[in-house]
């Protein structure tokens, strides 16, 4: 990613000054969404962050601000092996994974400190919606017990960028951007809508809490 | 839409149904546990999840729900005789720190772990919902009931693992519990009790412990007598099998390494002592009142014989010769089913208890264990591999686990193999016809084997390698199967149909701290 900015950073300093206004946007991203409970360590083995994949779109509503929104999916999940027995080749083997889509839409505020560079900030507002998946068996196509379990939660994100829009094709304007902050969302909660507990509620079968540091990388076009 | 924004959207979708490759993760608690499934008298399951550290409940359509235990986690459950509640063990954990920062289980180990400590209760649990706590000292961990359902003792069932100890403890303690009403009270036994038995009327508790019996009302629950076993202090005596006579008028007891009879008259308090042949295996009750037989067989697993005590006299009256001895005993209506668990002994027997007329049969495999078709026209039994095997098709069959049919009005006995050894075996009557449904470990069938024609048996497939087997009170069984997020099957025998309950024991699975429920001054 360093030697793409490079590369990006020369090509701006070489373009002509571009105008203020950026126009409207349409990326494709790559990001991480950061889980900050020990509950994702159900569903990884080694990082309780995963990657998402997404893409962004913006709308000038002025000359230094546009309206943002993004819509991001990832996915985490791993092979279970579940039971106190210490010899896993008797542990049943099922799988946990949890499905996240992230929808985000706020103002965007942006100037040009060079050439070609403009460099912004954002608060968004998000919502998360999850499905947990329960499978019994993720090598049988028909399990016993396969379930999806769904959790909505709201949260926001602040996040500042730089965005390089070195390259002109036709009436579009091709760029990069890299995007970092802070994004801090509710708990999902997956309850099982079969069982009760005992507030009456379906039952509990975890919640996971997503927050932390929030990155961005993308790819795209200003029209 | 412009073809590239297209192309760039394309390029950022994710199917969902591609299973993420997060590589292995190990939960290692169990969600829930298949072996220790409960049913009351109403059809409705009682199970722990032990990850989730709840009591589940399903009710007999098959909803499920968690049990409210005010915080409390299950260690064990057993439902009372008359099917109508089930008391359960549960600990739940205190935090002698008051801080109100202090919110988890985990905050307070952290402050110190010494503040920490888990305070049991025996939780009395009715359709679905907790009736009573009781507080209970944690080393008590077995519960036995009186037939009627109405009483319980709660008691230390020492099995050689550690004990668990809160300050100070009374390991000979036994505790009365009036299930209606929940009062208890503790008495100091003397010794650590190893059984205990109540009398016909439900009246009386007799707790058998190390060199004493002692006998307690369960009205006024206080010790009414204690019979010593042995004269001497330092002589330790250990009770081995006991039973009470249809009057309750007697205790009759063999105790270890000891050819020698106990019987305790329980109304007039005194011991007789009945010298036998041998040590005794087991005692049984031989009653039918049709018949006017009231009798007491003694087994011996060294000697070719079974002695009858006649309970008029209480004299040993007759010795019946046997080809084998035997160590178990399964009474019928006018007969008894003997037969020896031992890996070289296996013949079985039919004893008439009128006319003392012996029908042998025999297994090709040493018997694990034995019942009775409820019709009483077939004896059924689990055959062990036998270590010593011969050579040919015999010597295949000592290899394998197998099932022995013995027609009990004929001399005729089958002995089958089976594909694993059988982890449930169930005997029901349909259409006047006797089966026995056999579950095998590993494997997700379930044999319905026809016992007049036992070589032709019925394959019912399930979802998952069963794990066991039990009955419910309108005449279908559950199944508990190796399944971690859940699975039960529920099978009509009468129709032979199977439905499943599953997917209930996902509560808690991904792991969070635990609240503390109550307070240290709770």
């Amino acid at each position: 990613m360093f030697l793409l900015l490079s590369v990006l950073l020369s090509s701006a300093q070489a373009a002509p000054r571009m105008e203020r206004s950026l126009g409207n946007e349409l990326s494709v991203e790559v990001g991480r969404i950061t889980g900050a409970d020990d509950a994702f360590e159900s569903l990884n083995d080694d990082d309780t962050a995963f990657a998402t994949r997404g893409v962004r779109g913006a709308y000038e509503l002025s000359e230094r601000v546009s309206l943002m929104g993004s819509l991001h999916h990832g996915s985490v999940g791993s092979s279970t092996y579940i039971g106190a027995t210490e010899d896993w080749s008797t542990s049943d083997t099922g799988g946990v994974a949890l499905y996240l889509t992230q929808l985000a839409i706020g103002p965007k505020v942006h100037v040009e400190p060079a050439r070609r560079l403009s460099v912004y900030g954002t608060l968004q507002a998000e919502a998360l919606y999850g499905i947990l998946k329960l499978d019994s068996d993720i090598d049988e196509a028909d399990s016993a017990v396969e379930m999806r379990l769904r959790g909505l939660a709201p949260g926001g994100i602040l996040a500042g960028g730089v965005e390089l829009l070195p390259f002109h094709a036709g009436p579009a304007t091709l760029g990069a951007h890299l995007e970092l902050g802070y994004a801090h969302a509710a708990r999902l909660r997956f309850r099982d809508p079969e069982g009760v507990d005992a507030e009456d509620e379906g039952l509990l079968v975890g919640d996971l809490e997503a927050r932390g540091l929030h990155v961005r990388f993308g790819l795209g076009a200003r029209f | 839409m412009r073809p590239l924004p297209l192309l760039l959207l394309l390029a950022a979708c994710n199917p969902f149904d591609r299973w993420p490759d997060g590589g292995y993760v190990d939960l290692p608690t169990d969600p829930w546990d298949p072996n220790n499934v409960v049913a009351t008298a109403d059809g409705s399951l009682y199970l722990m999840m032990p990850g989730a550290g709840a009591l589940l409940y399903i009710n007999p359509k098959g909803e499920h729900r968690t049990v409210d235990l005010d915080g409390a986690k299950p260690t064990s459950l057993t439902v009372t005789p008359d099917g109508e509640q089930v008391l359960v063990f549960a600990e739940w954990p205190r935090c002698e720190n008051t801080d109100s920062k202090i919110e988890t289980v985990e905050d307070c180990e952290a402050e110190n772990l010494d503040d920490l400590s888990w305070v049991r209760e025996l939780e009395i649990v009715k359709d679905g919902k907790l009736e009573r706590a009781l507080p209970i000292a944690p080393h008590l961990n077995t519960v036995s009931f009186t037939p009627d359902g109405t009483s319980a003792v709660a008691w230390l069932d020492y099995q050689g693992s550690a004990v668990e100890i809160e300050g100070i403890a009374d390991l000979t303690e036994v505790v009365f519990i009036n299930l209606s009403s929940g009062d208890t009270q503790s008495i100091s036994i003397g010794s650590t009790p190893n059984q205990i038995l109540f009398t016909p009327g439900n009246e009386r508790a007799i707790v058998l412990s190390r060199s004493t019996v002692v006998v307690a009302d369960l009205e006024a629950n206080e010790i009414i007598v204690e019979y010593p076993l042995a004269l001497d202090a330092d002589a330790e005596v250990y009770p081995e099998d006991a039973v009470i006579t249809p009057d309750g008028e007697w205790l009759l007891l063999s105790v270890r390494d000891s050819a020698e009879l106990y019987e305790l008259n329980l109304s007039q308090y005194f011991i007789d002592i009945e010298d036998l042949p041998q040590v005794p295996s087991d005692l049984a009750l031989a009653v039918d009142e049709s018949l006017g037989i009231d009798e007491t067989l003694i087994l011996y697993s060294g000697s070719n014989s079974v002695d009858v005590l006649d309970h008029a006299t209480y004299d040993l009256v007759e010795a019946i010769p046997l080809d084998e001895p035997v160590t178990e005993a399964v009474m019928g209506e006018g007969f008894a089913l003997l037969y020896n668990t031992s890996s070289v002994h296996t013949d079985v027997y039919r004893l008439s208890l009128d006319t003392r007329e012996v029908t042998e049969y025999v297994m090709e495999n040493p018997i694990d264990h034995m019942d009775i078709s409820p019709s009483g026209t077939y004896g059924v039994g689990v055959l062990r591999p036998n270590s010593e095997g011969q050579a040919g098709v015999e010597g295949v069959q000592d290899t394998l686990w197998g099932l022995g049919v013995v027609e009990l009005l004929d001399d005729d006995a089958v002995s089958l193999v089976l594909e694993s050894e059988p982890v449930g075996l169930e005997l029901v009557t349909r259409d006047g016809v006797d089966f026995a449904l056999v579950l095998m470990a590993e494997t997700n069938t379930l044999l319905t084997v026809d016992l007049s024609q036992p070589s032709e048996a019925t394959v019912l497939d399930l979802s998952a390698p069963p794990i066991a087997i039990g009955a419910l009170e309108d005449g279908r069984f559950f199944i508990t199967h190796d399944e971690a997020f859940g699975l039960i099957s529920l099978l009509d025998p009468a129709t032979g149909k199977l439905s499943e309950i599953s997917g209930f024991a996902v509560a808690g699975l991904l792991p969070e701290e635990t609240l503390l429920p109550r307070r240290a001054d709770d």
